[in-house]
């Protein structure tokens, strides 16, 4: 029997997953919106995931450049990649997926090597091929993957995957639901009053505590990249996963995090991604596209933009000094 | 007598009056039908039209839903603009007072 209202916890996508629930709302409720959930990050994981082997993204690698049939998932979970693309100019870019593997990060990242293990292997940079090669066809729900490119969708089918989820929960339960994906925080439905108070930080695994900076949301999405996560080293060179498409190698650390509140939580993400590969433009490209922002440079000092509250932004320079 | 007297007497007595007043009634049935059918079809089709023009449009998901999951429900009914192809909230977020029970931070 579950508790009125509250919030569940599990591990899906490589990540924490957390689903909450009106703190009012009946009985039994938030298992319905877990197992909701649980089916959705379930469904893109054996759609999308990079690390397993059955994984029908995987099964894309034998097609040799063919066009290949795949599920109305994968389908879509490419077309949101390539819109990620194509609205930041090719700096969210989902072919990836070499260049990251050429780096060392070509497992679940509780696996990859860090300093010491990878001490001997040599760092290699390539270029991402280039998102403008990956064909889709609506009408008969093919995608053509040229031979050789790896496709990683961890940009955005983690914070797709939490839109639907809290959609699906939502619809499920006739409730208020806030689904957390690893930080990738998306809201559906009537929210609590004063809005969903989310606590803002460099990692999503971090504590809640009174102290730390938090803002209200009411819908959308809120997300937030960074360098100061998975993190590894080859040959002494320090790593991180938020990769530059042009070049191959990670982003320079101009932003240590960035945090982007969007009309969904799979824009936030491409905007927060964006913002940390444009580095020093992105303040400008934020602002163009009227989207809240708070990003943080590596001493901790914070930038807010557009209407994100700049009281918010001072008590996380407080707490971060 | 008046002109107009001799020529309704001719009329009369050729009988034209009551054809002219049949055909005077049967234009006037006729304004009226066309006036119901404008009440009934045609107004509401321009009022329709003249709607259409002065709501925003819907915004048509660019993604399709796969066939065994449920559709993705508008997460607000207060729409989200959106500026360069990426949505902002339709509500910015403001400072929370309140106990957060979700974090967001880098994965």
């Amino acid at each position: 029997v579950t508790a009125p209202g509250g919030e569940a916890r599990f591990v899906a996508l490589g990540t924490n997953i957390v689903v909450i629930v009106a703190e009012d709302a009946p009985h039994g409720l938030l298992a319905v919106a877990r197992s909701t959930v649980e089916r959705e990050t379930a469904a893109f994981d054996a759609a999308c995931s990079r690390f397993r082997d059955d994984s029908e993204l995987m099964g894309l690698r034998h097609a040799a450049g063919r066009p290949t049939v795949v599920s109305d998932l994968l389908f879509e979970a490419l077309e949101v990649a390539l819109r990620a693309a194509a609205l930041t100019d090719g700096r969210v870019d989902p072919t990836i997926g070499g260049p990251l593997a050429a780096l060392g990060y070509d497992r679940d990242f509780t696996f990859v090597p860090t300093r010491e293990a990878g001490r001997s292997a040599p760092v290699t940079v390539t270029p991402a091929p280039g998102w403008e090669h990956v064909r889709l066809d609506a009408t008969d729900r093919t995608v053509t993957v040229p031979p050789g490119v790896q496709l990683d969708l961890g940009a955005t089918a983690k914070a797709r995957c939490a839109d639907r989820a809290a959609s699906a929960a939502h619809l499920a339960t006739d409730q208020g639901v806030l689904v957390n994906m690893g930080g990738d925080i998306a809201v559906c439905g009537p929210p609590p009053p004063g809005g969903w108070s989310v606590q803002l930080s460099d990692d999503h695994a971090a504590d809640v505590h009174g102290d730390a900076p938090s803002v209200a949301i009411r819908d959308g999405g809120l997300a937030t990249s960074g360098t100061s996560v998975r993190r590894w080293a080859r040959r002494d060179e320090p790593l991180h996963h938020l990769i530059d498409p042009t070049t191959g190698a990670p982003a320079a650390e101009v932003w240590r995090t960035a945090t982007v509140a969007a009309g969904s939580c799979v824009d936030a993400n491409i905007a927060s991604t964006a913002a940390i590969i444009l580095g020093a433009a992105a303040p400008g490209w934020l602002g163009d596209r009227d989207l809240p922002a708070r990003l943080v440079r590596p001493d901790g000092s914070i930038l807010t933009i557009g209407s994100w509250p700049e009281d918010a932004g001072l008590r996380a320079a407080g707490v971060e000094h | 007598m008046s002109q107009s007297t001799a020529r309704d007497r001719r009329l009369r007595d050729r009988g034209l009056d009551r054809v002219s007043s049949g055909t005077r009634w049967l234009a006037a049935a006729g304004v009226m039908a066309v006036g119901a059918f404008s009440a009934a079809f045609a107004l509401p089709q321009l009022l329709e039209k003249a709607q259409a023009k002065t709501d925003p449009p819907t915004s048509v998901p660019a993604t399709s839903a796969p066939d065994d999951f449920p559709a993705p429900v508008a997460a607000d009914p207060s729409p989200s603009t959106t500026v360069g192809g990426l949505s902002a909230p339709s509500q910015p977020p403001v400072t929370s007072r309140h106990r957060s029970r979700a974090v967001t931070g880098a994965s």
